[in-house]
């Protein structure tokens, strides 16, 4: 009369185990449900009985109790359907398995009995199978995402009636199976730099920001490749690992959206519109979900038209970027979401654009360029490393490929050894991930030593041209990857004078605006 | 006695409705302002005032504690939060007792009276182009070269290139304001404001304290920039500018009216291309200005060349050569570039030499130099900033450089 089922729920990234117990007592027939369900588990109640009917058994007519404990996590989702199901089922004893196994059982049921892909399914099961278990039972959907994951047993079935199959037939262990093999996708699809025309200095801050994953900031007059260079930017990144993958994909199950697709096959390139809510942008909801940065975790977040963005949506984005990860507190839970982004963002210099144009005329006021550039705050523009002007295009610039035609292919081996370079010199670090833009002060201290005449030129450069003193470290951190590019130990003047020009906002301004 | 008819001058300065051109009616008619306060209404009729304002002015002039804006004033004068220099004052300027609409009473900050000499007015747009801000730039270090002060608006654009550039280059300059002192507009000059004053400049205006700001006040401010200066140029000027009002107190004054041409193409210039067409004199160098003065009184004004005069504290003797160019005077620089045998006597080296030729043709981005000169831009970024710092050149918005000249 009492039967107990595993299921698991996810909290946040990671995933707790649900026991799913059903108790059936005499009585007026009643369905009750404890446990803390939200309304998606509540309306389980629903479809199970609708399943369990239309897969040939009989709904018990007694008092039926679930309890879905521990008490406090509160439930949510439908990935408890298989489960309640089945307690239910041994409860009535309509099912007299031989013996019950540890096993997790997940899946949304559909009235006719069919089992349904869950969200989440990813991080479940690497998550539990990182706690020791070592049995699943999943929807068929689910598995082109989980079949990469190195776990005990993976079952996997498309209705109620063949798990009931499985079971009564005593529940035979599947061949272990190795997990699948995994690619990342030949042509992703990115912009090829070598289709972007002109613009050497705004590519090489690109191969810049990729070498030592800083965050970038194109200030442009429209029409001046931003967009199109900023598409470039996951084409010349390091290759797409599938470490990086599993993390990444984790977050995007969560948000649903790797039902159909399986495994993100490339480097997630998200852009928001800038009409974007903070929640949105950084996560949130009623029961925290994850938002456009941690969608973007491993990959690039996209900013068009930087400073139309809402002021309270740029704020939220300044500690997930120092960390790497955002913390979301909700009335109803609260979850932290990986969020370890490339920022690249563009935005005009004035809000009609042609400020700085050889041949247009800017028609905007003093007041209004201040106000459009003061949207991007401080404290924000203070997280991105390198900042660059982007010079507007002649016709004929456009008309033929200049001298500079890379292909993202050479830029990315470049990029690739910048990047080894780092994975060696930061090992032994204990640190989240090992590349220059994420050094701390201290490491900084250690790591990006200049030598004397590097460090006289960065002295000047500050006072004469009006740096502002943040600059100083944020100058010393590109130095190092450019000196890292160059494959050189040391970092030389040359390396800090290039790395001044990738400083462009913090020049005092000193033409009247 | 003294005391008493300034503080009736700053009193009635400080009336609604009563223009310098009135004051100075009224003051003709009654002798002294303290006279004024006293005329009956038929005599304020006398002088031409309309009886509605007549009998307003009459019964103003009579209300009780009308004395207390004055001496706020005056309290501000004593702590030296600026001065008041009314009509009847010794350094009230000589040269603004030639406007028939000159302000009975000025305030100001910084050193006064401004020092004799070559003044010139240097008015432009708030909507500078980089042409324009370059041209001012230019332009004003030859005329501050020589020693000559600047006189412009403190609004942003134009005027603010000419204040900011004459303080780099050690000058003299003086701010004329729209309104009193109680304000400072633009809010982002007020840096500039407090330079213009510590550094041997003057701010000055007709409005008392409390008068903000008002789009009025500022075609009445450029009277005084044209009444203080010899020559007015006009920088770069649409057809509505402000500079052109300017240029015409100027021309209406017996100024000077410089214009600097354009392209044909740029309607921000057709005002400045107007005045030319009208006769105002071309202007393509400093030197096109100066040859209007000269000779040029010594440089005595000149900072930085050695036995510095304060020109508050000791105004010196304006000791005038009569003939011959004066020694001290040197070529001022023109908008032409460098020739040849100048760059080859810099110590620079051979590519920061190409570079800095190159540049001296006019602004070039990153991009076009690292393709006309076959350079990587790692390179070139190294030359630039090291040319940049040794100043040679500078950078403009958009990731452009030009020679520093």
């Amino acid at each position: 009369m009492l039967a107990k089922v595993e299921s698991a729920c996810l909290m946040g990234m990671d995933a707790a185990k649900v026991h799913v117990e059903v108790s059936l007592a005499r009585g007026l027939p009643c369905f009750s449900m404890v446990g803390l369900p939200d309304a998606a588990v509540r309306e389980a109640k629903d479809r199970v009985v609708a399943a369990i009917r239309n897969t040939g058994f009989e709904f018990p007519s007694r008092r039926v109790t679930v309890n879905l404990a521990p008490a406090e996590i509160k439930k949510e989702g439908s990935a408890f359907d298989l489960a309640i199901a089945l307690g239910i089922l041994l409860a009535s004893e309509a099912l007299k398995p031989p013996l019950w196994p540890r096993c997790v059982w997940l899946g949304e049921l559909a009235l006719d009995g069919a089992l349904r892909p869950i969200r989440g399914a990813l991080p479940i099961v690497h998550s539990l199978a990182s706690k020791g278990w070592a049995s699943f039972v999943i929807p068929e959907a689910n598995v082109p995402e989980v079949s990469f994951l190195d776990v005990g047993a993976l079952h996997s079935f498309s209705s109620l009636r063949d798990v009931v199959a499985w079971i009564n037939s005593g529940m035979p262990v599947s061949e272990q199976r190795p997990p699948a093999p995994w690619r990342p996708a030949d042509k992703p699809g990115w912009v090829d730099l070598a289709e972007v025309k002109g613009q050497t200095v705004a590519k090489r801050a690109l191969e810049v920001a990729a070498a030592g994953n800083h965050n970038l900031l194109f200030v442009g007059c429209p029409g001046t490749g931003k967009s199109m260079l900023a598409h470039a930017l996951p084409g010349i990144m390091p290759p797409w690992t599938l470490e990086e993958t599993l993390d990444a994909s984790r977050v995007h199950s969560i948000a649903g959206e790797t039902l159909h697709q399986g495994l993100l096959s490339s480097r997630p390139f998200r852009s928001p519109h800038h009409s974007v809510s903070s929640a949105a942008l950084v996560g949130g909801g009623d029961v925290p979900s994850p938002g456009e940065i941690s969608l973007a975790h491993r990959g690039v977040l996209f900013l068009d038209e930087l400073p139309e963005f809402r002021r309270d949506a740029l704020e939220a984005l300044r500690q997930p970027m120092e960390e790497g990860v955002i913390h979301i507190q909700r009335s109803r839970g609260r979850a932290s979401f990986p969020a370890d982004f490339q920022l690249i963002a563009a935005m005009n210099p004035c809000p009609c654009g042609n400020l700085g144009h050889p041949k247009k005329e800017c028609g905007c006021s003093n007041q209004r360029i201040q106000k459009y550039s003061a949207k991007v705050s401080a404290p924000l523009l203070d997280r991105i490393d390198l900042h660059v002007t982007l010079p507007a295009l002649q016709v004929d610039e456009l008309l033929e490929a200049g001298p500079n035609t890379e292909t993202s292919d050479i830029v990315r081996r470049r990029v690739a050894q910048a990047r080894e370079i780092q994975r060696r010199r930061y090992q032994d670090e204990n640190h989240r991930d090992t590349s220059n833009a994420r050094l701390s002060r201290a490491q900084l201290k250690r790591f990006c030593h200049l030598e004397p005449d590097a460090r006289d030129l960065l002295k000047q450069a500050i006072d004469k041209l009006g740096l502002s003193a943040r600059a100083f470290d944020r100058i010393r951190k590109v130095s190092r990857t450019i000196a890292d590019l160059e494959k050189s130990e040391t970092i030389q003047a040359r390396h800090v004078a290039e790395a001044v020009h990738y400083r462009a906002l913090d020049r005092e301004p000193r033409w009247g605006f | 006695m003294m005391v008493a008819e300034r503080r009736a001058w700053i009193f009635l300065n400080q009336i609604a409705d009563l223009g310098p051109m009135r004051f100075h009616r009224l003051l003709h008619a009654a002798q002294s302002a303290e006279a004024i306060l006293k005329m009956s209404v038929l005599e304020l009729q006398q002088a031409q005032v309309s009886d509605q304002v007549a009998q307003a002015w009459f019964e103003a002039f009579r209300k009780s504690g009308i004395w207390k804006a004055a001496d706020a004033e005056l309290d501000y004068e004593i702590q030296r939060k600026f001065r008041i220099v009314t009509e009847i004052d010794a350094d009230y300027p000589e040269r603004l007792k030639e406007l028939s609409d000159r302000p009975p009473v000025l305030y100001v900050k910084g050193h006064w009276p401004v020092p004799e000499g070559v003044v010139i007015g240097l008015v432009g747009t708030r909507r500078a182009s980089s042409y324009g801000l370059r041209a001012a730039e230019v332009l004003t270090e030859g005329l501050v070269g020589q020693g000559v002060v600047t006189v412009s608006g403190l609004a942003i654009g134009i005027d603010t290139q000419v204040h900011r550039t004459t303080l780099n280059k050690e000058g003299i300059t003086v701010a004329a304001l729209g309104h009193g002192f109680g304000f400072l507009y633009p809010k982002e000059n007020r840096r500039l404001a407090e330079e213009i004053v510590d550094r041997k400049g003057a701010l000055v205006t007709e409005f008392a304290y409390q008068s903000p700001a008002e789009s009025h006040h500022f075609p009445r401010r450029n009277r005084i920039i044209s009444g203080l200066s010899r020559g007015i140029v006009v920088i770069e000027a649409g057809n509505h500018s402000g500079a052109l009002i300017t240029a015409r107190y100027a021309a209406e004054q017996g100024r000077d009216v410089f214009a600097v041409p354009a392209s044909i193409f740029q309607g921000s210039h057709s005002g400045a291309h107007r005045l030319i067409k009208e006769g105002a004199k071309l202007v393509e160098s400093a030197e096109d200005i100066l040859e209007e003065y000269k000779p040029l009184p010594p440089l005595w004004g000149k900072v930085g060349m050695g036995g510095v005069v304060d020109p508050c504290m000791n105004p010196p003797p304006p000791s005038r050569q009569t003939s011959g160019e004066s020694p001290a005077v040197r070529r001022p620089p023109s908008l032409s570039t460098r020739g040849e045998e100048a760059i080859e006597s810099l110590d620079l080296s051979a590519f920061e030499k190409k570079v800095y030729e190159k540049l001296s043709a006019g602004p070039f981005s990153v991009d076009d130099l690292a393709e006309q000169l076959q350079s990587p831009f790692d390179q070139l970024a190294s030359t630039l900033l090291s040319l940049e710092l040794k100043g040679f050149i500078k950078n403009l918005p958009g990731q452009r450089y030009v020679a520093n000249n």
